[in-house]
């Protein structure tokens, strides 16, 4: 198969999923999403087994990896900002409470995890 | 003062060399994607050791015929 061809055959997938999974909140089914999402990642990866050129490469994941970091920092630095300005605005607003300390625990979360992953890379490779 | 380096390619002369082979003959044959060897021919990107040996491999010559490396 063709790589062109599989990114058709992912749009279809992505459609069908999408329709069943919006079909499932409209009509409260419980059933349907997760079955649907994971018979669809499913058939996605042995299609992309069939993918006869290489789909994925070093400049890839040196892209992702910069984006991700790039995403990483653009979100720690808004979140912390946004939260500390929706706590100095008005505390007695419950709904801005709530989503300043979603905002600022996502924010730490987020950084926790980061440094988690980065000592075991490090380690892994030989820092 | 460090100078800033560069390495620079001849990845385009060399597939016109080798029977006008191309982009995705090239990245088939290095195990990587004819969008990675557009960007290596653009001088957009530097490949890692693995890649450039594989690509040199590819053309059946040298890392140093492939790849060169220029300090300004």
């Amino acid at each position: 198969m063709s790589y062109w061809n599989y990114r058709i055959w992912k749009i279809v997938i992505v459609i069908l999923v999408s329709v069943l999974v919006g079909w499932s909140i409209v009509y409260d089914n419980v059933l349907i999403p997760v079955p649907a999402m994971t018979v669809g990642i499913v058939v996605m990866w042995f299609l992309k087994k069939g993918v006869k050129e290489a789909t994925l490469d070093e400049r890839v994941f040196s892209v992702a990896d910069k984006a991700a970091m790039f995403v990483f920092r653009i979100f720690i630095l808004l979140a912390s900002m946004a939260a500390t300005t929706i706590f100095s605005l008005d505390r007695d607003n419950i709904n801005l409470e709530q989503a300043g300390l979603t905002l600022a625990f996502s924010a730490c979360i987020l950084a926790m995890f980061y440094y988690l992953a980065f000592i075991y890379y490090n380690r892994k490779y030989g820092g | 003062m460090i100078r800033p380096n560069r390495i620079s390619n001849r990845i385009r002369r060399l597939r016109f060399d080798h029977g006008e082979m191309t982009q995705e003959e090239l990245a088939a044959r290095a195990g990587c994607t004819r969008q990675t060897i557009i960007a290596l021919e653009q001088g957009k990107y530097v490949p890692s050791i693995e890649l450039a040996f594989k690509i040199a491999h590819a053309f059946g010559v040298s890392l140093e015929e492939v790849f060169q490396y220029e300090e300004y």
